[in-house]
This record gives C-alpha cells, sequence and structure tokens, in this order.
C-alpha cells in the first residue's frame, strides 16, 4: 500500500509538470493547427532564466518566497518573449503554406534554441538551487509528500483556474475559442488575429517555464537537453487527451504521468515510456481524436 | 530521369572534400586528431577528454614540440553516435593524422575503430567497454581507463565484504552504464548463497522525476545500491532518495566520482561510496601537478569544468607523446606501440604502461567513500 | 528588380524600416540578454558577464532584421504576383535544367563521375557518400508513405532500425551473410509497416504523426531494454558484404595503387559497398518511378489530396494506405541492413527521433513527392553538416537556423513536384457557319 501511494505521489507530480507544458502545446494547436516542436526548448530556456534570475536577484537581497516568485515571474516574462519571437521569425511567414512546413520549421527552431542555449550557457549539468523555502507544518510527513511536489500541485492548480478563467471570461478568451473554432469568420468579426496568436504563444510558454522553474527546484540540476523528453511526453500527453482541448491537455498529462509512474512501479523502469506510448496508441485506436477530443466530421 | 541537378550539386558539395585530400602539402606541425562528442547531450564528457589532452599538447608545445614541430590538435564531433562516429573517423584519416584520442562514448569507439583499421592509432580516456580491448581485431588501440571489469569486480567484493544481503542495481541504459551493471550483476548471481539482487533495472536519464524508481528502491528493501551510470542522474538519485528517507546506500564507479556529484548532491552526497583508480586519487593528493594542470585549464576556460577523463587523457597524451619522441617518428605504429607497451612514463595519473592488449596497466580500483564533503579512500 | 519593384518592397518609407530595425535589434539584445550576457558557471554558480555580446546581437540583429524584412517582402511580392497572374509555382532553373532534353547525358556523365569516385577520393569522401545515398534510400522510401500518399509518418526510424538490428542479429548469433541478410531485412520491415499499418488507419494527420512517433520510440525503446538485442551495449563486429569470400584488401588494392591515384588508407571493403549502395539507389530510383506512375501510385496521390472523394470514386482506401507502409519500410529496411555493413557496430542511439525528424526533412526540404527533389534534398541534409564541420561547434546551431529558413523561402522544398495544372481559357470565337 506504500508503493502504491508514493507512486501516486509521484504520478500526480509528474503529471502536473506535464500538463503546465502540454497546455503550451495545446492552445498553439488549437489556434493554428501547429505542433509546436520548439516548446519543450522553451520550457528549457524558462529554468535556465530562472536559475540566472534567482542568482542576480539574490545577490541584490531577495531570499524565501519572494525569490521564487519573482525568478519565475521573471522566467515567465522572458519565455513569453521567446515564445512571440520563435513565432513572428518561424510561424507567422508560413502560416497559409502547408501544414507540413510550419512542422519542419519548428523543429529546426527547436535544434537552433538548444544549441543555443548549449553554445551561450554551457554543455554541462547546472546546479539549480532549492528555491522552494520549508514549509514547516509538511515536515512530519516529509517523506511521503515533500515541500516541492506540494508547491507543484498548488501551482499547477493555480495557474490552469487562471488559464480557464483566462479563456471562459476574458474578451481574449473568447477572441482565442473564436479563432481556434474559424479563423476566416473571426477576422470577419473584427478580431485581429495577430494579437490573438501572439497572446496565445504569451501564455503557452509563461506557463511552460513555470513548470521550467519548479522542475528546477525539485530536481536541482538542469542542463540544455531537459526539453527534448519533457516535450516529447507533454506533446504525447496533450494528443492522449485530445489536442486542441485545455481539458483534454490536463487530462491526458496526468493520465500520462500516472501510467508511467505505475509502469514503473509495478512492471519495471526499462518499459516505463514503452508504457506511456503503448497506451496513447490504445486511447487512440479507440477514441481517435483523443480523450476529450472531439472527432470532426468531415464535410464534402 | 532527371538528374543534372543533382550531378551539379554532387560535385559541388564532393569536390570541396576531395579537393582537401590534393592540397596536403607538406606540413609545419604535427597534427593529432581528437574524436568525440562535442555537440549534443554527452558533450560534457567529450569535452572534458578534449580539455585534458589540450592542456598537454599546450604544454607540451612550451616545452619545444613533439619531435621538433608544434603539435595541432584536429578535432571532430561524433555526438556519442556510432554512425557519426564513423564519419569523423573516416574525416580524420583524411586529414593526414596518425594518432587519435578519442572517442568518448564505447559504442562510438568500436565504430571507430572499424575505420581506422590498421592504420590509425587511437588511445582513449573514457571507453570501457571490455570487448574493445579482447580480440584481436584493434592492434593499435589503448585506453587509460580502466575497464568494466574491474570496477564491477570490486563493488562486488565490497558489497560480500560488508554483508550485504539485498543488492539493488540500476543503470542509465547507456553503454558505460550498463556493462558495468551487466557485469555487476553476473557477478552477484555467481555466487551460490550469496547476495540477493532483489532489483534490476534501467533508469530514463533526463525525465522529470526519478520518483518512480526511487519509491520502488524503498520497497524493495535493498540495503544498498549499485548506480551503472554518471554523476549527474546519481546525484539525482541521490537527492530524491534522501528527501523520502531511502537508507540505501549509493556505491558507484568512476562515472560518479566526480566533483560534480558533490556540489550537486550537496548534503546527499554523504555517506555515498564509489570505485575509481587509486592513481589518481594519490596524485590529488600530491597536489603540484594536477593543481597546476587545474590552474591552467581555468586560465583558458574559466567557465568550464574539468569533468571526469581530464587526467586521463592528459596522461594519455603525456604517455603518447613519450612513445613517439622514443621512437623517433610519429608515423611508425609499431614503434609507437611497442614504447607504449614497455616504458613506464610518468604522467598526472602516477607511472603509466599498456599491456599486450591495450589496456593501463598498474591502475588498481579502490574504494572511496564521500566523508566530510570529500573522496576519501577506505579499506573494503 | 525594377526600380518600380525596389520601392513596393521596401516601401517608399525608409524611416520606417530603419525604425523597425532598430527596434527589433533592441528586442533580440533584451531577449538575448539574460542567456548570452549571463553566463552561469557549472562549477560554483557564479556568473560571468559578457557585456560584448550584447553589441554584436544587437549589431548583427540590425542588420538581418533588415535583410530578413527585405526577402520576406519579396517574397510576399513574388506570391502576390503570382497568385494574380494565375500562374503554377515558378519554374526555375533547377526544373528548366531537369527537363531538358539533355538530361540522358546528364545522367550518364554523373554516374561515370561516381563510378569513377573511390578511384581518387578521401576514404571520408566514399564514406560520407554512402551515408548519402542510404539517406536517398530512406528519403525515397518515406516519400512514398509522406510525400505521395499525405501519411505524416514521424517514427519512419523504426524500420532502419529494424532492417540494421535483422542483419545485426543474424550475423552477431547464426553468422549469416550480407547478401542472405539484404532480403531478409527487407521482408522483416515491411511486416513490420503492414503491422503499424493496421492500427492507424483510422487516423487522421497530426494524430497520426504522434502515434508513428510512439512506434518508433516503442521499437527503440525494446531495443534498448530487449537481452537479446544486448541494448546499449550494441553489436559489433559485423561483418562488411564479402564477394565470394575474396579478401578485397589483399587481392585488389596493391595493384590499384600502382596504377591509379587511390588514396593508401581505402579500405576496399568500403568502396565495394559503395558501389552496391549505387546500384541499390538506381534500383530505388526506378522501382519508385514506376510505382508513382502505377494504379497504386495514382491510388496515393488520391489518398493525399482527399481521402474522401478517394474512397468515392472506388480506391480501397485500406489497401492503399497499407501498401504505402508497408512499401515505405521495405526500402528503410534496406538501408538499415546496409548502414550496419557500414558502422560495424550499431546499437540503439543510431535510431532516435531525431533521425526520424532528419529523414522527414530531406523529404520536405527536397520536395514532397519529388523524385530528383528527394534526392537533392538527402545530398543537402547529409553533406551540410559536413561541411559545416569547419564551423565546429556552431554546426548544428546554423543547420537548425538553415532548416527555418528553407522553410520560410521555400516551403515547397528545392525542387517542388509540379503537377499537371489545367488552365481554364476562353474558348475561340467560332468559324463561321457554327455557332
Amino acid at each position: 500500500m506504500e508503493l502504491f501511494r508514493d507512486l501516486f505521489i509521484s504520478g500526480l507530480t509528474k503529471g502536473s509538470i506535464y500538463a503546465l507544458i502540454a497546455l503550451g502545446y495545446t492552445m498553439v494547436y488549437g489556434i493554428i493547427a501547429l505542433i509546436n516542436f520548439a516548446h519543450g526548448e522553451i520550457y528549457m530556456i524558462g529554468a535556465f532564466t530562472a536559475l540566472i534570475a534567482s542568482v542576480i536577484l539574490g545577490q541584490l537581497g531577495l531570499a524565501g518566497w519572494g525569490l521564487l516568485i519573482s525568478a519565475g515571474a521573471v522566467a515567465a516574462i522572458y519565455a513569453a518573449m521567446y515564445g512571440l519571437t520563435v513565432e513572428k521569425i518561424a510561424y507567422k511567414p508560413l502560416r497559409h503554406s502547408s501544414r507540413i512546413a510550419p512542422l519542419i520549421s519548428a523543429i529546426g527552431m527547436s535544434i537552433f534554441l538548444q544549441n543555443y542555449v548549449q553554445l551561450a550557457q554551457t554543455p554541462n549539468f547546472l546546479i539549480f538551487p532549492d528555491l522552494v523555502p520549508e514549509i514547516d507544518f509538511l515536515a512530519p510527513i516529509a517523506h511521503i509528500v515533500n515541500k516541492n511536489q506540494l508547491i507543484i500541485w498548488l501551482v499547477t492548480i493555480f495557474l490552469m483556474a487562471a488559464l480557464t478563467l483566462i479563456v471562459k471570461h476574458t474578451r481574449l478568451g473568447l477572441a482565442m475559442r473564436a479563432v481556434a473554432q474559424d479563423r476566416d469568420m473571426a477576422r470577419l468579426s473584427g478580431v485581429n488575429i495577430d494579437r490573438v496568436i501572439s497572446a496565445t504563444f504569451v501564455l503557452g510558454s509563461a506557463l511552460a517555464a513555470v513548470g521550467g522553474l519548479l522542475i528546477g527546484c525539485y530536481m536541482q540540476q538542469i542542463d540544455f537537453y531537459i526539453g527534448f523528453l519533457a516535450g516529447m511526453k507533454a506533446f504525447t500527453a496533450a494528443v492522449l487527451g485530445g489536442i486542441g482541448s485545455i481539458p483534454g491537455a490536463v487530462l491526458g498529462a496526468l493520465v500520462l504521468g500516472f501510467a508511467e509512474s505505475f509502469a514503473a512501479g509495478y512492471i519495471s523502469s526499462d518499459y516505463e515510456d514503452v508504457v506511456a506510448f503503448v497506451l496513447l496508441i490504445l486511447i487512440l485506436i479507440v477514441r481517435p481524436g483523443g480523450l476529450l477530443g472531439q472527432t470532426q466530421t468531415q464535410k464534402v | 530521369m532527371r538528374k543534372i541537378g543533382a550531378m551539379l550539386l554532387a560535385l559541388a558539395v564532393t569536390l570541396p572534400p576531395a579537393g582537401l585530400l590534393m592540397a596536403q602539402a607538406g606540413q609545419e606541425t604535427l597534427k593529432i586528431g581528437y574524436g568525440g562528442a562535442l555537440l549534443g547531450n554527452l558533450a560534457s564528457y567529450g569535452l572534458s577528454g578534449f580539455y585534458g589532452m589540450e592542456y598537454a599538447v599546450l604544454k607540451a608545445n612550451a616545452q619545444g614540440g613533439l619531435l621538433g614541430r608544434q603539435v595541432e590538435i584536429i578535432r571532430e564531433d561524433d555526438g556519442c553516435d556510432p554512425a557519426l562516429a564513423s564519419s569523423a573517423a573516416a574525416k580524420l584519416t583524411g586529414s593526414g593524422v596518425k594518432l587519435v584520442l578519442g572517442h568518448t562514448c564505447s559504442g562510438a569507439t568500436a565504430s571507430a575503430l572499424s575505420v581506422y583499421g590498421q592504420n590509425m592509432l587511437l588511445i582513449s580516456p573514457s571507453a570501457t567497454e571490455i570487448s574493445l580491448t579482447e580480440g584481436a581485431g584493434n592492434p593499435y588501440f589503448f585506453r587509460t581507463i580502466m575497464r568494466d571489469d574491474a570496477q564491477a569486480d570490486l563493488q562486488i567484493e565490497f558489497v560480500k565484504k560488508r554483508g550485504y544481503r539485498k543488492v539493488a542495481i540500476l543503470h542509465d541504459k547507456g553503454d558505460y552504464g550498463k556493462a558495468l551493471a551487466d557485469r555487476a550483476k553476473a557477478g552477484l548471481e555467481g555466487s551460490a548463497g550469496g547476495p540477493e539482487v532483489v532489483l534490476f533495472e534501467g533508469v530514463t536519464t533526463g525525465q522529470v522525476s526519478y520518483d518512480a524508481v526511487v519509491s520502488k528502491l524503498k520497497n524493495s528493501g535493498a540495503e544498498v545500491l549499485l548506480w551503472g551510470g554518471y554523476y549527474s542522474d546519481a546525484s539525482k538519485l541521490a537527492t530524491q532518495m534522501r528527501s523520502k528517507k531511502v537508507a540505501t546506500v549509493i556505491v558507484g564507479a568512476d562515472g560518479l566520482k566526480n566533483e560534480g556529484y558533490l556540489k550537486m548532491a550537496g548534503e546527499a552526497a554523504e555517506g555515498t561510496f564509489a570505485t575509481g583508480p587509486a592513481d589518481l586519487s594519490q596524485s590529488l593528493k600530491k597536489p603540484v601537478r594536477a593543481s597546476e594542470a587545474l590552474a591552467d585549464h581555468q586560465k583558458r576556460h574559466p567557465t568550464e569544468e574539468i569533468g571526469p577523463y581530464f587526467f586521463y587523457s592528459a596522461a594519455a597524451i603525456e604517455a603518447l607523446f613519450s612513445a613517439v619522441t622514443k621512437a623517433g617518428s610519429a608515423t611508425d605504429l609499431a614503434a609507437i606501440k611497442n614504447h607504449l607497451q614497455n616504458d613506464d612514463v610518468e604522467t598526472l595519473l602516477g607511472p603509466v604502461r599498456f599491456d599486450a592488449k591495450g589496456d593501463i596497466v598498474g591502475s588498481q580500483a579502490v574504494m572511496f567513500e564521500i566523508k566530510g564533503g570529500q573522496f576519501v579512500e577506505v579499506e573494503l | 528588380m525594377t526600380r518600380e519593384s525596389a520601392h513596393q518592397t521596401a516601401g517608399l518609407n525608409w524611416k520606417r524600416e530603419l525604425a523597425l530595425s532598430l527596434l527589433t535589434a533592441l528586442w533580440l539584445g533584451l531577449l538575448t540578454g539574460p542567456l548570452l550576457v549571463c553566463r552561469l558557471n557549472p562549477t560554483d554558480g557564479s556568473i560571468v558577464y559578457r557585456w560584448p555580446l550584447l553589441f554584436y546581437v544587437a549589431g548583427g540583429g540590425f542588420i538581418l532584421s533588415s535583410v530578413w524584412r527585405l526577402l520576406l517582402a519579396r517574397r510576399n511580392l513574388r506570391r502576390r504576383r503570382a497568385e494574380v497572374a494565375l500562374q503554377g509555382p515558378k519554374r526555375t532553373w533547377v526544373d528548366l535544367l531537369l527537363a531538358s532534353r539533355r538530361r540522358c547525358q546528364g545522367l550518364w556523365l554523373v554516374m561515370l563521375f561516381l563510378i569513377s569516385l573511390p578511384f581518387w577520393a578521401s576514404p571520408y569522401t566514399v564514406n560520407i557518400l554512402i551515408t548519402a545515398l542510404i539517406y536517398i534510400t530512406l528519403g525515397l522510401g518515406l516519400n512514398i508513405v509522406v510525400g505521395v500518399s499525405g501519411l505524416l509518418n514521424l517514427g519512419y526510424v523504426a524500420f532502419y532500425a529494424i532492417g540494421a538490428y535483422t542483419y545485426a542479429l543474424l550475423n552477431y548469433y547464426f553468422g549469416l551473410g550480407f547478401w542472405l541478410c539484404l532480403p531478409l531485412g527487407a521482408l522483416t520491415a515491411t511486416i513490420l509497416g503492414l503491422l503499424l499499418g493496421f492500427p492507424v488507419l483510422r487516423l487522421k494527420g497530426d494524430y497520426l504523426a504522434i502515434v508513428t512517433l510512439g512506434f518508433g520510440e516503442i521499437v527503440r525503446l525494446l531495443l534498448t531494454n530487449m537481452e537479446v538485442t544486448r541494448g546499449p551495449r550494441g553489436l559489433a563486429n559485423i561483418s562488411p558484404p564479402g564477394l565470394f569470400g575474396l579478401d578485397l584488401n589483399a587481392l585488389v588494392k596493391p595493384r590499384l595503387l600502382t596504377w591509379l591515384p587511390l588514396d593508401p588508407n581505402m579500405d576496399m571493403n568500403k568502396v565495394f559497398l559503395f558501389f552496391i549502395m549505387l546500384a541499390l539507389v538506381v534500383l530505388t530510383i526506378l522501382a519508385v518511378f514506376r510505382l508513382e506512375n502505377s494504379r497504386l501510385g495514382r491510388a496515393w496521390l488520391a489518398l493525399r489530396e482527399d481521402e474522401i472523394a478517394c474512397q468515392a470514386m472506388g480506391i480501397n482506401r485500406v489497401r492503399a494506405k497499407l501498401t504505402a507502409f508497408a512499401l515505405g519500410a521495405t526500402w528503410a529496411g534496406l538501408a538499415g541492413v546496409v548502414f550496419a555493413s557500414q558502422v560495424t557496430f550499431i546499437n540503439p542511439t543510431s535510431f532516435t527521433f531525431m533521425q526520424s525528424v532528419m529523414i522527414l526533412s530531406i523529404v520536405v526540404l527536397g520536395g514532397m513527392g519529388s523524385i530528383p527533389g528527394v534526392i537533392i534534398g538527402a545530398l543537402v541534409l547529409i553533406l551540410l553538416p559536413e561541411e559545416l564541420r569547419a564551423f565546429a561547434d556552431y554546426r548544428m546551431l546554423l543547420f537548425g537556423a538553415a532548416m527555418v529558413l528553407m522553410m520560410v523561402f521555400r516551403p515547397g522544398g528545392l525542387i517542388q513536384s509540379v503537377r499537371q495544372v489545367y488552365l481554364y481559357q476562353p474558348a475561340q470565337p467560332p468559324d463561321k457557319g457554327q455557332s
């Protein structure tokens, strides 16, 4: 029973991180039908920026919760800027091209960003200080749920709620939904498509950056390659849940996190990735649109 | 069919490399090659080997060079990928080079060796796979690093002597880590009535969290964990094990025995064991040569670590240059081999000589424990 | 560019363009500031500030941004003009060259050049060309799936791995030779292609992409984890192809050395492999060309254009998809066998998702559905990183940038497959007496 509890907690943690990244994938896909391969790299850049910010802000005298939150804010802002720039350079010129051209462009951008960080910073692993301050009431059960895990869950829930709020109750959210549904009609209705797309990238990137910061604190180590695997898993999660659907991304991420965790615990760590992908294939065979995706009827 | 465009493009891109070969005039510098991971996610290990080589070469050049000529390093990246290694090896072969240091990973080294064949001499600071020096295929391959079996055997002895009954073995699914783990497992299971292997698994590196495997480790009740892999993953395991209050003792090999581990694992590093070569630790205690090398490196690359293979590759170059000087030639591979196998050369690792198979002689594996934030040699 | 078009592209407002470029430079400076300027020291976590880089970025950004904007404006102008004039994609000099009547002679020249190559070039060149030829085969195979049939396959490397491992395993455990394993490797890959085809029949577009990606990863992970494949330790000493058991290096080389400018380091086995691969590529091109122009090929094209219309026309969708996957996989299997004998050591790290991406890039950058396009795409994509070795550390960075630039400025690929376009033209005025 202990094992089950531990695996459940670890699955929840993993799922939360995947959710933060998967939301970016799913929102971008919903708006411009593009798989943003560079998104994993944005997550990584967020982690690096958070680390640099934490060092500088720490020198300026910040500490504790203040340091954590401000580092997170700086990381989110910078990641948003990167997301914007990537969109302007690599995706906007290709908005009216075939479906596959932006895909290749995204892959090229991903390679570029990875190597850019490797060269600008270092190919070595960097130590990431645990910025999350001690949480006293957690001390007795710290070996079951530690403070980092708790913070990851809370932040994820909070950000998801915030995102849902934005999408459902603001004008921007309305515009985003409109563009996702029918771009041309939205334009005719007076929505500024460019702004909406940019806003989508900004939101998605900011979320990923926060994920990067939290993982940095948790694992206490980052390097330029972390974006690759996390990105692929998060992307799988988004598709699993139904790409284009925000609740779907979260559900898919949680399902994936739990599946991997339990597979590693009860079967073998060797096969945890295999389980994840097999699960994906099985779910897509049964529901070709993903768990919460709408199977679109094609009109001829 | 339409291939004219292809023809023109083929001409355009193949002529330059071919042209490079044609234009080999007599050079003033003596060229030696470096093949290893300079890009990609294992770049830190490849660069570590390169920095050691760079230090030794610059030192030799400052003292007059090799055979009266300044030494120039031609470096090629292989990203630890066997296919790229084969191409890098081919490139080095065509660059007028006869002596190569590399490659970083065992798999890439095996691939490169098939290209070098009898024509080039390869000396590796980091390729530990046993099969590289077994079999007749590679007459001019040497390495300054111990083979996997030396360290795995020591780990097994340690486990038995300390009376551990339940052993977990984890690896990083890489060619180095898995080979160590396999060897350890075979050794433990081979002894009847000996310790039991309660867990044997590969961990996907670079993933978001290692919680699941740590929980599984806790659940298995293992007293000691043998880790086949590098320090970056080991430190992540260590910190997560400590935070979950998993009391299992970690035992690693030379991939773990690194300053980086101490920094990354922090408090969780205390009480970890690791095997490593004895000579290296002693030269770290004799401060002069090693710290001089460190200081020299720091001047050149203030933000780069020396990494785990710095001393191995510097020692390799020192031994190689000594053999070349004694043989009087940088191209007579048989003569160089003769000297490498028969003469003791004083290097950063201590006296270095190679045996008939190409392995380094006299490099004993010893056990270290992390006490007070330092690696301290201990008895089994 | 005429004077008027120059005005049209750059806009009469030079000041505005300059201001925008300046803003971009500032933005880039701000953006890359933290990561470029504040370099973290891995050993002690301190920061080293490198302010001069900021100026390079700002300066470079300004210049690049102006150039970028100019090129982009020209591209958009070209497109608008093309739309208005009802033209298809413009036929560039490459297209005209390929359609010329002299192409057969050109083809013979190319073949002669390639056949002569090993006898005067360096071992490095031969090695690289073998790799390029392997990737041409891979590209042509994937072209069937992605280019012609429109089925986005992101896990193509799995078939490549299966072919390579089939040969490696049979060679390692049973000592079977190259020639026997060549068809066997192709066969196992084909079977796997069929196996992949079944579950993905219902999936569309991006879902298909992710499932194939998962499939590629599953194959790689299974290869890593299974004992029989020796996992990451790989399989070594794979035999190169033999010619009736003769030792080519001992027999042939000394004679050639006296007559030809042969490089003394050249391994004759590799030369033999080069010729085998050359023959294979020629066969592949012929096969793919015939396939594309057959009923099956046209079914595939129909599948790509509109699946529902395809079905409505009576084409068996299931059969078309399955054959596309299976046949596409066959060539990957063949290429895999040759690859194993080229590098003589394989392990799962050679078959990652990035490899699938590379092969996909070959098809897309070369021109989807066009055979010469894929060939050129393979040559460029393989030879480019090798050429870029001169830039050492910046190699992959430039490569990524090159991919983005290629797509932005020429998304149809180097050689776009020009389909037959029927233009409506108003009828000629009728002759006298007819209405």
